[in-house]
């Protein structure tokens, strides 16, 4: 299928491209690496008539610790995150997370800033930057905010970004002493039945409290606070691991639907919790 | 007409491929045609409803619209078949929906533009309005009195009911020392090739004549069907297909949307291109499978089979597929349901039933993949009920070696096999006698590992008795070929089948190559035009290699003949006297040898020299080939999985086919055969299934939906050959397209059957998907904590 008409404007800078946001509002689409938005526009689920291209703006596209936090520019490809093995915990997650997104040819275009923005309910990017205690960078021509994860995803495919706003950056919160990924798909490369992602503060001894993040099982990612309480300032026991993935199966409210039944996503969401705590404390 | 170094049964490199690997592909998409328009069907958002208003207006005046057509624009008959069945009810398929569609993605209006985009555009603003009527999805529904109609002459949407044996049988089989109830279903796939479906039409105003240019896997049906519906002569069209990206049965018959094309570019004079993307592919071209079985199975107390009686109902969505109508799926069930297995007792009630989805055609297997499922399935309960291992109730049951003559219940004769042998050769490449000690090992340690098992017979290379028997209105059966020497001495064979990845064209030249002693690579092979390549019937059901192989090599030998005359004339020797050998003919005694280059020129330049009565035309032979029963392939599958107790994730572990096709070829082509037919069935086993809602809305629109597998869902496939070779063909191959798609859902069922069977588990369905499993842990969990009860191998 052919997208409906549109046209291609080419930002060189945030300022460029805050501009052309100002200038048409809702009209307009941010083409980053396009791996969901093209398809969409393909199928006419999405019609934008201007299309602001920001692969030029290359300041976007960096991964900058910043004490002991770690900015991850808009523009950065996934395949650039996938390869960072160089990053100490927490922020190992982001290669381990990166490798379940997709497949090579998507991981090599799509955008860190791009899934984020999207805000798809599977996006294995909104599950680590909920865990990770994520605040998001936006700019527009009215100036720059910074808005905390939590609040920035408000629903599937829903964000507090505004329509003149684009996202510049994500900063990745660093007072945690580890974290983790899990994920099942049908297939590698598919979109997630479940995924978790786990943030731990502490010690592998001691933990002082824990970041429960569960996407998949219910309409879009959310934190299971019951099963982070099972954790909060206690030994992570094998016991208390396996408690708390108890505890994050009984408090999601799955969906059933033809993919997947409720209760087995409700098993993964055990199986995965506890995957991805052991992963963090090992 | 000997070689000591034949080219048959070597793994010569494929002939055909380079281009394809260079990316030198000639798909229809690739054709550059100065002016083509372009043609998107506007299609019907609905499953079920009538039409009340199409308005067109506002899309013809979208820049670059050349014309919009709706159904009441063109005055061509619909797509109909006839079968000679006074049960049969007959429905039209319009080629564009005028009062009622009865399937989401029913083609109502087409728009033409000089791009695509262009095209796209206006589509969207052809208004159609349709008030929706009521929906029914699935079988129950359908056969439930008082259900909507999909067809006014079908009330209770039963287009079809084909009867074999005594419906008494069931109650008599339940008096049997062990009788079993089964109930099998398997979901809805479709082929999904690489390549949608795509052509170009282009009128000739000079010649009046129009060349089509389609994927297809028939192309001379498809001729004949174009020029049948837009009323002119069958010569003056031309159909051509040359590249085809993928086929598996959904590019068979003739299209609704091939006819359109055709329609269009004789009304507007201009070349006109469709190529079908995925979504279109996915959600309104044919599909095929939605099946579900309901038997009973009766044994003797020495665990032979006495008797099957079967209940088949087949959804065959809203209209009949060309040419094979909707009997093809109940009717190649009922009648080859006992596959490998010998009983006498045999009754089947088999449905073709129409719901508001699109229309099955023949996929991959055809219904032998869920008779496959039925039979393995009965006798693996069977076993468990009398005690026998798995392998030990199929050595019982299955056609005897040596078995020249077999007929099975359903009454078709069998062709020699190798049931036991492929079996008993799978068992042991298996080491199936250790795998209860290995199980066990493996189910200490809390892993659920199976050994799946499951045996099958293809019924291949359909001949005219079959088709006959069908009552089609078109028998199918022949195929035929062109063998021919050029000047220069090279060997071209034209063929009636044509080829989408099977390799005919390395097979073929095998085979010809063969009768004359030369290397296979220098015979030309053409196929897929219709002004070159003698009529045949193409490429479905397993029948290329043994039909219009057969075919290929009797047009090869009457060449020789004309070859050894020519040469004893030159010779002058007697015929008996020449070899041909090697592609060079001589006589003993005779020093002076003949090449093919030297004939061929001769024949053509010295006619002064020629035996009476020849000449250069001799040099093209033509040559029918036309089995009357078909050929029967077997083999035995066997796999090694396992499945994750928590996520229900099944792991492939390893595959081994024993696989008897009769003569092979080319065991390169074969294994690929295999290979390829495996990945299909583990795609139906794991994977695949079209879901539709309630109002008949198609939920698997995209790849991302649709799961098909990929190389990380597939295993290695250890392959292994018996040769009978078949007396049914010239080339002593049966058919093996089909085989691994066959085998391979019976055997993962089996497999996953057997990881849980001790927990009181059995799955009778496809595809089992890791939900299933889970939620049948869950319930095993809840119901059969304790029993450890031991297992039937």
């Amino acid at each position: 299928m052919k997208p409906s008409a549109f046209r291609y404007e080419r930002a060189a800078s945030v300022d460029d491209a805050v501009a052309l946001l100002a200038e048409h509002g809702d009209e307009a689409s941010l083409l980053a690496g396009g791996q969901s938005l093209v398809p969409l526009m393909h199928l006419r689920l999405a019609r934008p008539t201007v299309l602001i291209d920001i692969n030029g703006i290359t300041p976007l596209d960096h991964v900058t610790a910043e004490g002991p936090q770690l900015r991850v520019g808009a523009l950065t490809r996934h395949a650039t995150l996938e390869r960072a093995r160089h990053l100490d915990a927490p922020f190992d997650v982001l290669p381990a997370a990166a490798q379940h997104i997709a497949h090579a040819p998507i991981r090599n275009l799509g955008t860190f800033g791009g899934s984020i923005a999207h805000a798809d309910p599977l996006s294995e990017w909104c599950a680590v930057a909920l865990a990770l205690d994520a605040e998001v960078e936006l700019a527009s021509s009215r100036g720059t905010r910074t808005v905390p994860f939590g609040d920035f995803l408000i629903g599937p495919y829903f964000t507090t970004r505004e329509p003149d706003e684009m996202v510049t950056s994500i900063r990745l919160g660093g007072q945690v002493h580890a974290a983790a990924f899990a994920e099942q798909s049908r297939r590698p490369g598919d979109y997630a039945v479940v995924s978790v992602a786990v943030t731990i503060s502490g010690s592998a001894q001691h933990c002082d409290s824990a970041r429960i993040v569960v996407s998949g099982a219910e309409s879009h990612p959310r934190r299971v606070a019951d099963a982070e309480r099972v954790l909060e300032t206690s030994q992570p026991t094998q016991q208390a691991l396996r408690e708390a993935a108890a505890a994050a199966a009984r408090c999601v409210e799955p969906v059933d639907d033809e993919i997947a039944s409720a209760r087995h996503r409700r098993r993964l969401t055990e199986f995965l919790t506890w995957h991805a705590l052991e992963e963090a404390l090992t | 007409m000997t070689t000591e170094h034949g080219a048959v049964g070597r793994a010569i490199p494929r002939t055909a491929d380079g281009h394809l690997l260079r990316g030198q592909g000639r798909f229809v998409d690739d054709l550059a045609v100065a002016g083509t328009l372009h043609a998107v069907f506007v299609r019907s958002p609905i499953a079920a409803g009538d039409i009340t208003e199409v308005t067109t207006d506002e899309a013809r005046a979208v820049p670059g619209v050349v014309e919009v057509l709706i159904g009441a624009d063109i005055d061509l008959p619909g797509i109909a078949v006839d079968i000679d069945r006074a049960e049969y009810v007959r429905t039209e398929m319009p080629l564009l929906a005028v009062d009622r569609v009865r399937h989401q993605g029913e083609p109502v209006a087409v728009v033409i533009a000089t791009s695509r985009a262009q095209a796209e555009d206006a589509a969207e603003l052809v208004d159609v309005v349709i008030e929706p009527t009521d929906t029914v999805v699935d079988i129950d529904a359908a056969v439930r009195p008082g259900a909507p109609r999909v067809h006014d002459d079908a009330p209770d949407n039963t287009l079809l009911t084909i009867t074999i044996g005594d419906p008494d049988l069931r109650d008599e089989l339940r008096q049997e020392p062990v009788h079993i109830e089964l109930g099998i279903s398997s979901a809805r796939v479709t082929a999904a090739p690489m390549e949608g479906r795509a052509c170009l039409a282009q009128h000739d105003e000079v010649t009046g004549r129009l060349t089509l240019t389609t994927s297809t896997q028939q192309p001379h049906l498809v001729r004949s069907a174009i020029a049948h519906h837009l009323g002119i002569a069958d010569s003056d069209v031309r159909v051509v297909t040359d590249d085809v990206g993928g086929a598996f049965g959904q590019k068979l018959g003739v299209s609704r949307e091939e006819i359109i094309v055709s329609y269009a570019a004789r009304r507007l004079n201009a070349p006109v291109r469709w190529i079908e993307d995925r979504f279109e592919n996915l959600t309104a071209a044919v599909q095929g499978h939605e099946q579900r079985y309901n038997a009973t199975a009766g044994f003797d107390s020495d665990g032979r089979l006495v008797g099957i009686a079967a209940d088949i109902d087949c959804n065959t969505g809203a209209y009949s597929a060309h040419p094979w109508s909707c009997a093809l799926e109940p009717g190649m069930a009922a009648a080859e349901l006992p596959g490998p297995y010998v009983f006498d007792r045999y009754h089947a009630r088999a449905r073709a039933i129409a719901t508001h989805k699109p229309s099955t055609a023949p996929y991959r297997g055809v219904s032998r993949p869920q008779i496959t499922l039925l039979t393995e399935r009965i006798m693996d309960e069977a076993a468990a009920q009398l005690g026998l291992s798995r392998a030990e109730i199929r050595r019982r049951n299955l056609i005897p070696t040596g078995s020249a003559d077999h007929v099975s219940a359903a009454g078709l004769s069998y062709d020699e096999g190798s049931h036991l042998r492929a079996l008993e050769r799978c068992l042991e490449l298996v080491e199936f006698d250790t795998w209860p000690e290995r199980q066990a090992v493996l189910r200490n340690d809390g892993r659920l590992v199976g050994l799946g098992l499951a045996t099958l017979s293809e019924h291949t290379s359909y001949g005219t008795e079959t088709f006959v028997k069908r009552r089609m209105a078109v028998i199918p059966g022949f195929d035929a070929a062109e063998v021919d020497l050029d000047a220069t001495g090279r060997i071209t064979v034209a063929t009636g089948t044509v080829a989408q990845g099977q390799g005919h064209k390395t097979t073929m030249a095998q085979l010809v190559a063969d009768v004359f002693g030369v290397d296979a690579t220098s015979v030309r092979v053409v196929a897929g035009d219709t002004d070159v390549a003698p009529y045949g019937w193409g490429a479905f059901a397993s029948r290329s290699a043994a039909i219009a192989g057969s075919a290929a090599i009797r047009a090869g030998r009457s060449l020789a003949e004309v070859l050894v005359k020519v040469a004893a004339h030159l010779l002058e020797v007697a015929e008996e006297q020449v070899q041909l050998r090697d592609g060079v003919m001589s006589a003993d005694g005779v020093e002076r040898e003949i090449d093919l280059a030297e004939l061929g020129w001769t024949m053509h330049n010295r006619v002064d020299l020629l035996p009476k009565g020849v000449d250069a035309l001799a040099l093209r032979q033509r040559a029918t080939f036309e089995p009357e029963a078909g050929a029967f392939s077997n083999a035995t599958h066997a796999v090694e999985l396992e499945v994750h107790p928590t996520t229900g994730a099944v792991s492939l572990l390893r595959y081994v086919v024993v696989e008897d096709c009769g003569r092979v070829i080319n065991p390169a082509i074969v294994d690929g055969q295999i290979r390829g037919g495996i990945a299909n069935g583990i795609g139906i086993a794991l994977y695949e299934q079209v879901r539709h809602d309630a109002d008949g809305q198609c939920l698997s629109a995209t790849l991302a939906d649709y799961l098909l597998p990929t190389a990380t869902e597939c295993c290695d496939v250890e392959i292994h050959h018996l040769e009978t070779p078949s007396p049914r063909s010239e080339s002593g191959a049966k058919g093996v397209g089909e085989s691994g798609t066959i085998g391979a859902p019976a055997a993962i069922v089996s497999g996953i059957n057997d990881a849980l069977g001790h927990l009181g588990i059995a799955f009778n369905t496809v595809p089992v998907t890791p939900a299933m499993i889970t939620d049948a842990l869950d319930d095993a969990h809840d119901t059969h904590d304790s029993r450890g009860e031991p297992d039937a191998v």
